[in-house]
């Protein structure tokens, strides 16, 4: 046997077993290339749904009422009854897995800007905006009357404006409907400092991945926490009246991590939130992830 | 001497079976893809969340969505044609630029050009006599503020002559309007266009937003089967729009 068949083969042995509880499998970019099969398993589209709610009240929708939607304009219509909700970006995606496939759901923007006396000094341009991909196995293929059962993961960044992620003090992820559906819910741990946030949990407890931002690099050396109205740097010359927050007058844009990874069958809604403390910015920033099966 | 007729009647079909079973020994079919791109505007914010079960040839699609929003734009619309074999690929390419000129400034650097429009491409790979896979990797840039001005504009495409008329929508950071008109005349169309300020030499010129949208995803498919891509190109508190990518793979008798 080559060599190569044999790796390929091995690869896609190791893609198929299905992991025990609590274990985490970790998808790699290695195994989604060399584990291409001839054969589709099937055909699965994927809904990448960021929601930014403020509730009235100050105080997040109950996990209970999350948990109970069973699609997304319910859960739409759930958190629009507690405050504002705003969809920051929705997008859907079909994949044939065979049995692995990777969808794309970036979309950002950006609004570049030009001084006519000192181009040089032009403001940034920043990039805003969701990049994520989505990987998606298909560890059993499904009947006319049950679902297939799937490995979906996740992994990307949102940008947000320092109107709306600056601020942030505190995050916290849970999962609602992943934690009745799936006991053996895992989540990957994200890499330590990597963003500015530490992890204070994690591991396979469901609603146990809290993260705490750090106030700022400096703090690791003692030093006092960076004032945060001067990191906006000068105001742009020549801005004189209300509009839109302008990308390009504004500090680069904070990059949220949205990594998560779920084992079951398709058609679950999966639902993480983060917490926003800051008492003028508060909310919630709802990411739901789901993969159905197509024909 | 029958036998001998029988076996090789018999090793005919199967081989024949043999290279029925096998894709790649298949003669190869004609395979027709179109590729529509629609931004959609429509009613209520609500409507972003929604499955508009799109189906049938795209002139439907675009019909569908008609009845249920407030405007269809076609952003873009092509049609590809290759032999259904492995490793067909097919491209969508279509890319727009407005470079900028500044008459009578020598060596002043020019403001920034984005490239606007589609980089998409398909591959194509047989799987059974009807059923084959399709796979697509791109990008679609783009910028509402740039269509919708357009579609403002009467008799639109002389920029130059209608410099004035199409300064008057464009995003102003500073500055005062009547200047920048006359200023775009002189500094060219596409300034004119894109910018608007007061002093050209101290303002800040905002160009059109720029908008990236990932396109990759996969299908295993069969002819008349329509593959729908959706992205909310514009939400939160701004009005709100979706953005369509409808690929209808279409297999030639």
């Amino acid at each position: 046997m080559k060599p190569f068949l044999l790796s390929s083969l091995l690869v896609a042995a190791t893609a198929f077993a299905a992991p025990s509880e609590g274990q985490v499998l970790v998808l790699t970019n290695e195994v989604s290339a060399a584990s291409v099969a001839s054969v589709v398993s099937e055909n699965i589209a994927v809904t990448v749904t960021l929601l930014r709610h403020r509730p009235t009240q100050h105080l997040p929708v109950a996990e209970e009422k999350i948990g109970d939607c069973n699609s997304l304009p319910e859960l739409a219509r759930v958190l629009r009854a507690a405050g504002p909700l705003e969809v920051l970006s929705h997008s859907r995606r079909e994949v044939a897995c065979a049995p692995h496939a990777r969808a794309e759901f970036g979309a950002s923007e950006s609004r570049q800007s030009y001084i006519a006396s000192d181009p040089a000094a032009s403001p940034t341009h920043e990039a805003f905006g969701l990049e994520l991909h989505a990987d998606v196995a298909v560890l059993a293929r499904g009947s006319a009357t049950r679902p297939p059962v799937l490995v979906l993961s996740w992994e990307g960044s949102w940008a947000g404006s320092v109107t709306l992620l600056a601020t942030w003090e505190k995050l916290a992820v849970r999962g609602f409907n992943i934690a009745r559906a799936v006991p053996g819910i895992t989540y990957t741990k994200v890499e330590p400092d990597e963003d500015g946030f530490v992890n204070t949990g994690g591991g396979t407890d469901i609603g146990g991945f809290f993260r705490k931002k750090k106030p700022k690099a400096d703090a690791k050396k003692g030093n006092p926490p960076a004032n945060p109205e001067a990191s906006k740097g000068p105001a742009a010359p020549g801005i004189t009246h209300e509009r839109e927050p302008s990308y390009s007058a504004e500090p680069p844009p904070d990059k949220i991590p949205l990594q998560g990874q779920w084992i079951g069958p398709a058609g679950q809604m999966l639902v993480t939130r983060r917490v926003l403390s800051a008492v003028e910015n508060s909310g919630d920033l709802y990411l739901v992830v789901r993969a159905e099966r197509i024909d | 001497m029958k036998f001998p007729h029988a076996f090789v009647f018999a090793a005919v079909i199967a081989a024949h079976a043999a290279r029925a079973a096998d894709p790649s020994n298949a003669v190869p079919r004609n395979l027709s893809l179109e590729l529509t791109v629609i931004r959609f505007k429509p009613e209520s914010k609500e409507q972003v969340l929604q499955d508009f079960h799109l189906a049938g040839a795209s002139s439907n699609v675009v019909e569908t969505l008609r009845t249920q929003g407030r405007s269809v734009d076609v952003v873009y619309r092509g049609i590809r044609d290759l032999a259904l074999e492995p490793k067909a690929m097919a491209k969508f390419d279509a890319t727009e630029t407005r470079p900028v000129i500044l008459v009578g400034k020598p060596g002043v650097p020019v403001p920034p050009a984005a490239v606007y429009g589609l980089t998409l491409q398909v591959t194509v790979r047989p799987v059974g006599d009807d059923s084959f896979v399709l796979a697509w990797e791109g990008n679609l840039n783009w910028s509402p503020d740039l269509m919708d001005r357009r579609t403002g504009m009467q008799n639109t495409f002389q920029f130059l002559g209608k410099a004035s008329a199409v300064a008057q929508s464009a995003s102003q950071l500073a500055g005062d309007s009547g200047g920048a008109v006359k200023g775009g005349a002189d500094i060219g169309f596409a300034v004119a266009e894109l910018f608007k300020g007061g002093n050209a030499d101290s303002s800040i010129f905002e160009l059109p937003v720029l908008k990236t949208v990932g396109l990759n995803g996969s299908r295993a498919c069969r002819s008349g089967q329509l593959i729908v891509s959706t992205t909310a190109a514009e939400a939160g508190v701004k009005e709100p729009q979706i953005l369509f990518f409808v690929l209808a793979p279409r297999l030639e008798p």
